[in-house]
């Protein structure tokens, strides 16, 4: 199952690097991954699309959990 | 004032009393600082007994345990224990020095990436870059350790910035609970319980990590719903109470294994389907419908997904579900379980029988006493045969099964309790990780009592290599090991042998009532085994027996 993940990450030391640990770490592959400066400096906008046999809204709890996840703001499967 | 004193004087604010360490070049700043302070510094003989004493510390205490190391291999000396922590969800704040800011990322001496290393075992890292930061960093650390499922917290100091000057002061973190959960999931959990006719309670580790002991305790009063536990779990309720049947899983008991396939409602409080409890996960519990009760999101799911999650606090939904239940024929079922699977402690020979010589151990001992393991068989049977009255009475390596644990853990539980009794059960392999550690007990005088289980063998291998690899064994043989006694002697421990069963009495009169350290090291079958076994990748329906030994 493919998707996708629009987060809002703090830029803080080693947050995205942290993000795209934890996906891997939990069993998901990223397909892609953007980040992009937000209108706040002190945050930046991720969105990326993950790939995983395992389900989707476990990987966004784990997310949540990390100290530099701001908002998590959608959710969408893109294909099975 | 520099950072570094702002940082002891904020370790003094947040209450923290005993500190495991090992200073080096780039956290001598640090070190300085706490010349004068009220912190309590235990000078470990290596840093994984500093992390591993924190962590023992803060089990035994509830409260956050703290170690400190300098940059390069004293911080990766740490990892094994952050990840032990990790695993186990104890609170821990690990500091450790890092070489100044502009000989970052040259390689410097002693220079690694400790942020990146341990960045997949902490609950949270922090990299002080700019002294204005750290009072926050610090404080951030110490609430992240203790709130929600408390975990590791890294703070990764340069020593230039140890050196800067401190920009403002320090205000302790606050205490926070955790969120209550829904209450309709509550009442979706109550309606579930008041419609099963063979509910069962998996009770784990969160509920002593969530101070919910008491309530989870009300709890079963009142559904008197029967109970099986976790490694972790052990002492959620006492071990003779009336409806514990036992830890479940792959070394569980019986009873515990057939209660949780039979029944028709888990309730699993605080605990996180780990292999090692549910055996085959598609064939756990195969009839129930499960309610799940935790204070992290981010289990609910991860292995079974649930009936009815139950996200938040343990304590206000376990006093929600407190109600009285119709179960009297269950309960029968399973007591009869606990009846036709009790436990034969008559095995033949002269020599010493662990499980009988750890069970009359712990009989012996008041209901104070604290018990640590290392990891292997003699941590299993210390889990079948010991009885504890609180989950803060067990200390356990159970995540990450780290070898090497126990007795580090004892100088941590020692500290945190003084008056307590502790006792570190150990094996040949187990205690040689850390063997360098008896110089730390002996230093600070600690009255540990150590048992030390010796089967001349990787015990637990060597029953794996024989069950399941044909008898082909691999690099287990032990028979080499050092004279024990002489070695916790050269150390300036009393230490005596025990070999023949008769003797046990007199043993256990030493380890219950010797004022000081003592170590005792027992000799038991080389080819006793660890029963029963769910062996790996079986339901927890299939449980092999062997001879007692």
């Amino acid at each position: 199952m493919t998707f996708a993940i629009q987060l809002q990450l703090k830029r803080a030391e080693g947050a995205l690097v942290r993000v795209l640990g934890l996906v891997g770490r939990r069993g998901y592959e990223v397909i892609r991954v953007e980040a992009r400066p937000s209108g706040d400096e002190r945050v930046m906008d991720v969105v990326m699309t993950v790939q995983s046999d395992r389900p989707a809204d476990v990987l966004v709890r784990h997310m949540a959990k990390l100290f530099d996840v701001v908002e998590i703001q959608e959710m969408r499967e893109m294909s099975k | 004032m520099n950072n570094a004193k702002l940082l002891v004087q904020a370790l003094e604010q947040e209450g923290v009393d005993v500190i495991f360490g090992y200073p080096g070049g780039a956290i001598m700043p640090f070190y300085d600082a706490l010349v004068g302070s009220r912190l309590r510094h235990i000078l470990v003989r290596h840093e994984q007994a500093a992390v591993l004493g924190a962590d023992g510390y803060a089990r035994a205490t509830g409260r956050v345990g703290v170690c400190v190391a300098t940059s390069g291999p004293g911080a990766t000396n740490l990892v094994t224990g952050i990840a032990n922590a990790f695993l186990d969800s104890v609170p821990l704040v690990a500091i450790t020095g890092q070489v100044a800011s502009p000989l970052m990322g040259t390689d410097a001496f002693q220079e690694v990436d400790t942020f990146g290393i341990t960045m997949p075992v902490v609950k949270h890292s922090f990299l002080v870059k700019r002294a204005a930061v750290l009072p926050w960093m610090v404080r951030e650390a110490f609430r992240l350790a203790r709130s929600g499922r408390p975990g590791p917290v890294l703070i990764d100091l340069p020593k230039d910035v140890q050196n800067a000057a401190a920009c403002g002061g320090y205000e302790p973190a606050p205490i926070e609970q955790p969120p209550a959960p829904e209450p309709q999931a509550v009442a979706r959990a109550a309606e579930l319980l008041r419609a099963s006719r063979r509910p069962v309670v998996y009770a784990g580790g969160g509920i002593g990590m969530g101070c919910a002991v008491d309530e989870f305790r009300a709890f079963v009063a009142a559904t008197r719903i029967p109970v099986v536990s976790t490694l972790k779990g052990l002492g959620a309720l006492p071990g003779d109470h009336e409806l514990y049947l036992g830890m479940l899983g792959m070394h569980g008991f019986r009873a515990a294994n057939r209660a949780i396939q039979e029944c028709d409602v888990l309730v699993c409080v605080g605990a996180r389907f780990d292999d090692r409890a549910t055996g085959k996960l598609s064939e756990f519990a195969p009839r129930a419908r499960v309610i799940h009760m935790d204070v992290d999101a981010a289990e609910v799911g991860k292995l079974r997904r649930p009936d009815v999650a139950v996200v938040g606090g343990l304590r206000p939904a376990l006093r929600t579900l407190s109600i009285p239940l119709e179960i009297d024929s269950w309960r029968r079922t399973c007591r009869a379980f606990t009846a036709e699977h009790a436990w034969n402690y008559d095995a033949p020979g002269a020599g010493v029988y662990a499980p009988r010589f750890l069970k009359r151990l712990s009989e012996a001992a008041d209901g104070e006493t604290i018990i640590t393991c290392d990891v292997g068989q003699h941590q299993m049977w210390v889990a079948q045969h010991c009885r504890f009255r609180r989950p803060e009475h067990h200390l356990s390596s159970g995540g990450l099964g780290t070898m090497g644990y126990g007795v580090p853990a004892a100088i941590g539980a020692q500290l945190g309790r003084p008056q307590a009794r502790v006792i570190s059960v150990t094996g040949d392999g187990s205690i040689m990780m850390n063997l360098q550690e008896l110089a730390t007990l002996v230093r600070y005088d600690l009255p540990i009592k150590i048992v030390l289980l010796d089967n001349r063998a990787l015990g637990m291998v060597r029953q794996w290599q024989e069950l399941f690899f044909e008898h082909r064994y691999s690099e287990v043989d032990l028979s080499d090991n050092p004279d024990f006694v002489r070695v916790a002697e050269a150390f300036g421990i009393p230490a005596f042998r025990l070999e023949d069963r008769r003797e046990e009495t007199q043993a256990i009169e030493r380890l219950t009532r010797d004022r000081g350290p003592v170590l005792a090291h027992v000799l038991i079958d080389p080819q006793a085994n660890v029963w029963p076994l769910v062996p790996p990748g079986h339901s927890n329906e299939v449980m092999m027996e062997g001879a007692h030994r």
